[in-house]
């Protein structure tokens, strides 16, 4: 099949390993970049991950017609699998307009805690930021893009950080949806709900003080697409942003039709300490996100392929996750290390399909398009493009080209030699009393 | 897959699992399976999630919208594979499409019975579900064969029987459709539903206009049920407590005010016409006319976006209390009358507040409706049938089934004649019973057949003698006669009949059954074909002789043997009747043969029906030499002329014409234009039916003499011909008389034709008492045109019978002497005139 119709908004899930890395296109030549991983910097044995960064400068649009342009850059947490390669962004030629931070940082800069190079590179650039914004207000201009930030979250820390001297529009508090990119008002196509991080955890351990958000993505016949970003987030947490939204009467800011699965599917998201000190699930937490999720919901786990069994002490992804997941949902979960195969894997698209809502789309109907939609502007471009990257591993593979089209045919096929309707001897046979 | 060793799955539910796991394995993807769980709410069953890619199927206009990924949940019951699973989905996207009940439930087998293969299993199933999605893509799911119907558990078959015979009503796009059905109480619990009445059409005032309304019998008890159709696809699923039903349909703006103040004013309706003038007892105020019976219907069907939708219903028997909360909703809210108006919301409030409590009592519904019900013989013969009018004659061994047949098929008037009663004898293969004994066949076959179908076909019987019955009846009003009576007096009969009627016949079928029932016949004569039954028969009888290679011998033993039959079954000593022995199987099988056969050729069009004997024979066992299978015997029509003497049919087979002009054309070419010719007629005459069969001609022998005035048929040969023929035939053709020309000239017979009818028929040794004296002509353009196209020539025909007393002498066999000198030929294969040679002298048989 080729269309030559893509929606002009997406969302794009790279296969970076266990780790996150999130294009969200919003049309037009705005892009929101939610965590990064970049292969080259990551560094993981023989992790077939994407190489985030010359993917994007290759393709990201340039209103100015030489500058790639990433409207935000958003850091749920400073973990390195969130961060790695944020130096390498900068220094690209990639023009980052806004940045959302959290304070975190800076409390772990005043403690002391260690902190990755990138983690370190991204505070000196959110710091600057800081500066360079309040010289802007003071000499009565707006921060220009590139220069803009905005810190979501609170941190009874905060008055001995520079940040603080922001003043309020600069700041996002759980509860309050974002509608402005980049100092553009984009409520009628975007709105990211910020869940977290609560200000009782911003002491608490790094993951749990993660940026949670809700994205709605909106087309212009009232479609709405919903993702669910929860970081590193891990059971209390997330029990306490569904209880909150529940009992404040916005149900609507934790439905969700894609959710990254917090943690790179890590079982904690749903499996915690009971009474009694041992892990347990927590079946509550399951019902919520069942209760809030699209008929079509699915999940998806930012990780390395899954292992064949579960191991005490693993680090994700989990298959009790998994399961977990697969019990609320009707889809399988997809993990990025393992689209469309674990030997050649692609990124994730889904595009918000008019009446539909958040598809995924297939990465041969992709090939396809991208070839179609190359001297295409915009959004349809941009998730063909980033949709089609090819990885390193795919050079190696022998037979190296289109994925297996996904099809009824090839499920048909599966069932007649399931079923052995063509089956014949592979290997000749000896037999005898000898 | 999760492991399912927590679960307790039964033996077939691991063989599914274990065959969706190959599946899974084997599909690169394609097909993904996640969480596999005890089902809620269905004990037993065990529920597998699957994922299917359908990012192959091209969209397209009228299609469903798949997604790339389509997720279903598969319910597979605990006796998996001898029970099918069934398929679910968590959203409702696919709702309203065909094959998809209840929003989510997708519909991928008719009848699992024929269509599920427990052997195939879960790979037979995938499949099917594959074919599901791409049809379902394309746009391509057809409308269903079977109605929709509920899951059979919520249903309440305490609740009664709804079977709706007609179309539904459709809800205007931003207005539901609000009125009541007509319901025909058939029994206790079973009501059909024969009509709808929209709130503001005129409602019938009285039981007869509403019987009348509906075409129902006068001792038909009816009454009206409260419907509703909404503009919107519901998407619950047969709720179990009215309030999420009532929620529903307040979605629709379908409120309680509105559902109630319907039934009142229904409720009401009924009253007036069942308890005419207010009669109803004051003590039964409570007590409602007829039962509460909702009608709920909503725009189910069709494929979204496309075309009109058809209405799925369903009916939820509602407490006799509905009626009077109804009544009084209706009597105050909806009087008119400002005063009642708070009395009125108080009646509205408290109805709904009981409404809310009520539980819901799904009525069982079967669906006769001819928008969403496709009949099971629809694409058969037997449809022709449907609407028909149709004339059984006789009740036996093949009349009783055929009418059957004809019945089941859905012809709208069956008459059935036959004068015999049910006697012991007969019960072994005749459909009737031992009560039925002592009454006559065709009232009790009658009262039978009735029973059908009694909303579609009614059914007659003719009890007497058919032969003098029929001049009763008018057979025109018929579209097909089945002459069932294995009677040659009923046969020459219609032969007669439908020879000397000035309108075409229906088409008229002749169906024999040989003496021990293994063999069966089938004559058509399609309506304007020449022939009626007899003269079909006596073609088959001709063709069966005649046939080269024997293969009909045993028909022509069973049916027309040229000796009759010497061992005579007699069922009942000292009976003088001779019958047919058989068995039930036997007259049935072949009955349903006969009958199939007939109705194929009777579906063919119009121009390619041809007068055709279907010849069926029944299997023999597994050892022994199978008989034949069923063998067609076509043949055109004849040339028809009618007898000047007697005004019989004269009726010249295709092939006795063709030779006529064979021997005209060879006769133009060597002989000259002019020189006439002529030959022998074999055939017969059947002064019963009045026809005369003109099987065969001949050119003229070689002793003939042809001029152009003047034409001797000789004798060379044709003793020797007609002896041949007799033989070959069985004696069913034989010398019938005689054939010439008039090249040029009118088809009129000459004095000297007049004379040669006489001497033809002279009392000389075997000389016939009758003969055909019959000429072909014309004037020039039309004979040229005969002999160029075949476009047939004049005719006279004139059956000459003897008058000569027996003394008179032959004629001298000399050319007319005022002829004066002529160029004369002989017959046979001359190409030369014979000039100077005396007209031979030959006058007698040699």
């Amino acid at each position: 099949m080729v269309e030559t119709e893509l929606p002009e908004q997406g969302v794009v899930f790279w296969p970076v390993g266990t780790g996150d890395s999130t294009t969200i296109v919003l049309g037009g030549d705005l892009v929101v970049q939610v965590d990064l991983r970049d292969m080259k910097a990551a560094d993981e044995d023989d992790a077939v991950v994407a190489a985030v960064i010359d993917r994007l400068e290759e393709t990201l649009p340039q209103p100015d017609g030489k500058t790639p342009y990433l409207a935000v850059f958003a850091l749920t947490h400073a973990d390195k699998d969130h961060c790695c390669g944020f130096g390498d962004l900068l220094e690209s030629s990639i023009l980052i307009g806004e940045i959302w931070a959290t304070p975190r940082l800076w409390r772990e800069l005043s403690e002391d805690k260690p902190m990755c190079e990138d983690a370190r590179r991204f505070q000196e650039e959110v710091e600057r930021r800081v500066d360079a914004t309040l010289q802007a207000i003071k000499d009565g201009k707006e921060p220009a893009s590139g220069d803009r930030v905005r810190i979501i979250g609170y941190d009874e820390d905060r008055e001995g950080h520079s940040y603080a001297q922001l003043p309020d529009e600069y700041f996002t508090f759980p509860g309050k949806p974002i509608t402005t990119v980049d100092g553009v008002e984009v409520s009628d196509k975007f709105e990211a709900f910020v869940h977290a991080p609560f200000k009782d955890d911003c002491a608490g351990d790094r993951n749990d003080t993660s940026l949670a958000l809700q994205v709605q993505l909106h087309t212009d016949d009232g479609t709405t697409g919903r993702l669910l970003f929860l970081g590193d987030l891990a059971y209390p947490t997330i029990k306490k942003i569904f209880g909150y939204s529940e009992s404040h009467d916005r149900t609507d800011r934790i439905e969700w039709d894609v959710l990254l699965s917090p943690h790179h599917c890590s079982k904690k998201a749903m499996y915690a300490k009971g009474e009694d000190g041992e892990e347990e699930l927590k079946q509550d937490i399951l019902d919520q996100l069942e209760a809030h999720a699209n008929a079509d919901a699915r999940v998806i786990s930012s990780s390395r392929p899954f292992r064949d069994k579960d191991d005490k002490g693993n680090d994700p992804p989990h298959l009790l996750a998994r399961t977990a997941y697969e019990s609320i949902t009707d889809y399988p979960v997809l993990c990025t290390g393992e689209y469309p195969s674990k030997e050649e894997p692609r990124p994730v698209v889904f595009a918000l399909e008019p009446g539909l809502g958040l598809e995924l789309v297939d990465v041969t109907d992709l090939e396809n398009k991208g070839q179609v939609l190359k001297a295409a502007g915009g959004g349809r471009r941009l998730l063909a493009t980033l949709g089609t990257t090819r990885f390193p591993a795919a050079a190696f593979t022998a037979a190296a080209g289109l994925p297996h089209q996904r099809g009824t045919d090839a499920a048909r096929a599966g069932v007649q030699q399931a079923r052995g309707d063509k089956a014949e001897p592979a290997v000749q046979i000896g037999f005898g009393a000898a | 897959m999760k492991d399912s060793a927590t679960l307790e799955l039964t033996e077939g539910q691991q063989l599914a699992l274990d065959q969706l796991h190959r599946i899974v394995q084997a599909s690169h993807g394609a097909v993904a399976a996640t969480h596999v769980a005890a089902t809620a709410n269905r004990p037993g069953y065990v529920e597998a999630r699957i994922s299917v890619g359908c990012a192959n199927l091209p969209r397209t206009e009228g299609g469903l919208r798949l997604r790339s990924v389509e997720a279903v949940t598969l319910l597979i019951p605990p006796d998996f594979p001898f029970r099918a699973p069934s398929v679910r989905t968590r959203h409702t996207r696919f709702a309203g499409a065909p094959h998809v009940n209840w929003g989510r439930h997708l519909c991928l087998y008719r009848s699992t019975a024929t269509e599920w293969d427990p052997a195939d299993g879960m790979y037979g199933f995938v499949n099917r579900l594959l074919d599901w999605f791409e049809a379902a893509a394309a746009g391509e799911l057809d409308r269903p064969g079977d109605p929709l119907h509920p899951p059979n558990a919520l249903t309440d078959h305490t609740a009664g029987l709804l079977v709706i015979r007609r179309d539904a009503p459709v809800a205007l796009p931003d207005r539901s459709w609000l009125g009541a059905a007509v319901l025909h109480q058939v029994n206790e619990t079973r009501c059909d539903v024969v009509g709808w009445l929209a709130i503001e059409d005129p409602w019938p005032a009285s039981p007869e206009q509403l019987r009348e309304s509906a075409a129902l019998p006068a001792d038909a008890h009816a009454f009206l049920a409260p419907a509703v159709v909404t503009t919107k696809h519901l998407t619950f699923e047969y709720p179990l407590t009215a309030r999420e039903l009532v929620d529903a349909l307040a979605r629709d703006h379908l409120t309680p005010r509105l559902l109630l103040g319907l039934t009142g004013i229904v409720a009401d309706h009924n009253r007036t016409l069942l308890h005419p003038g207010g009669d109803a007892p004051a003590d039964e105020e409570d007590t409602p006319a007829a039962p509460v019976h909702l009608l709920l219907g909503t725009p189910s069907r069709g494929i979204a976006g496309d075309g009109p939708r058809q209405t799925h219903l369903v009916a939820w028997h509602l407490p006799d209390f509905a009626d009077r909360v109804g009544r009084l909703a209706a009597d105050t809210a909806f009087s008119g009358r400002p005063q009642l108006a708070e009395l009125g919301d108080e009646v509205i409030q408290f109805g709904t507040e009981w409404l809310d409590r009520l539980p819901t009592r799904w009525m069982r519904i079967y669906e006769a409706r001819p928008e969403v019900t496709v009949r099971r013989d629809h694409a058969t013969p037997a449809a022709w049938l449907r609407g028909k009018r149709i004339l059984v004659l006789g009740a036996g061994a093949l009349g009783a089934p055929v009418a059957e047949m004809c019945a089941r098929a859905g012809a709208a008037h069956l008459t059935v004649a036959d004068q015999a009663l049910v006697h012991p004898g007969i019960l072994a293969r005749q459909p009737y019973t031992d009560a039925d004994i002592g009454h006559f066949k065709a009232s009790v076959l009658v009262d039978r057949l009735n029973r059908i179908d009694p909303h579609t076909t009614r059914v007659e019987a003719l009890v007497g003698d058919i032969t003098t019955r029929l001049s009763g009846l008018d057979l025109h009003t018929f579209d097909l006669i089945w002459d069932c009576t294995a009677n040659r007096i009923v046969r020459a009969r219609l032969e007669r009949a439908r020879r000397t009627d000035a309108a075409p016949w229906p088409h008229l079928a002749t169906l024999m059954i040989g003496h021990h029932a293994t063999r069966g016949l089938a004559a058509l004569s399609p309506r304007g074909a020449t022939g009626g039954g007899a003269d079909v028969l006596r073609r088959t009888a001709l063709a069966a002789h005649t046939d080269a290679t024997h293969v009909f011998d045993d028909l022509i033993e069973d049916f027309f043997p040229t000796q009759p039959p010497t061992e005579l079954f007699q069922p009942e000593p000292g009976c003088s009747d001779t019958t047919f022995t058989g068995s039930a199987a036997d007259v049935t099988a072949l009955a349903g043969q006969l009958v199939a056969g007939i109705l194929h050729a009777l579906a063919a069009p119009a121009d390619r029906r041809t007068m055709a004997t279907l010849i069926v024979r029944m299997p023999v066992g597994p050892t022994v030499a199978q008989p034949a299978g069923p063998r067609w015997l076509t043949w055109p029509d004849d040339t028809l002329v009618t007898d000047e003497a007697t005004g019989y049919d004269v009726r010249i087979t295709p092939a006795a014409l063709a030779e006529m002009r064979a021997e005209a054309r060879r006769g133009a070419r060597v002989r000259g234009p002019r020189v006439e010719t002529g030959g022998t007629l074999l055939g017969v005459v059947d002064d019963a039916t009045g026809v005369i069969f003109v099987d065969e001609a001949t050119g003229p022998p070689p002793d003939s003499l042809l001029t152009e005035a003047y034409f001797r048929h000789g004798l060379d040969g044709v003793s020797n011909h007609l002896a041949a023929r007799r033989e070959a035939t069985g004696n069913l053709s034989r010398f019938l008389g005689m054939w010439h020309t008039h090249p040029h000239t009118a088809a009129q017979p000459s004095a000297t034709d007049r004379a040669a009818m006489t001497s033809l028929t002279l009392p000389l040794d075997d000389a016939p008492a009758r003969a055909l004296v019959l000429i072909a002509g014309g004037p020039g353009p039309l004979w040229r045109k005969w002999l160029a196209t075949g476009d047939g020539p004049d005719f006279y025909a004139h059956l000459a019978a003897r008058t000569a007393p027996a003394a008179t002498e032959p004629p001298a066999p000399e050319v007319p002497a005022h002829l004066g000198p002529v160029t004369w030929w002989p017959g046979g294969y001359a190409i030369r005139p014979h000039r100077s040679v005396p007209v031979p002298r030959k006058g007698s048989r040699s």
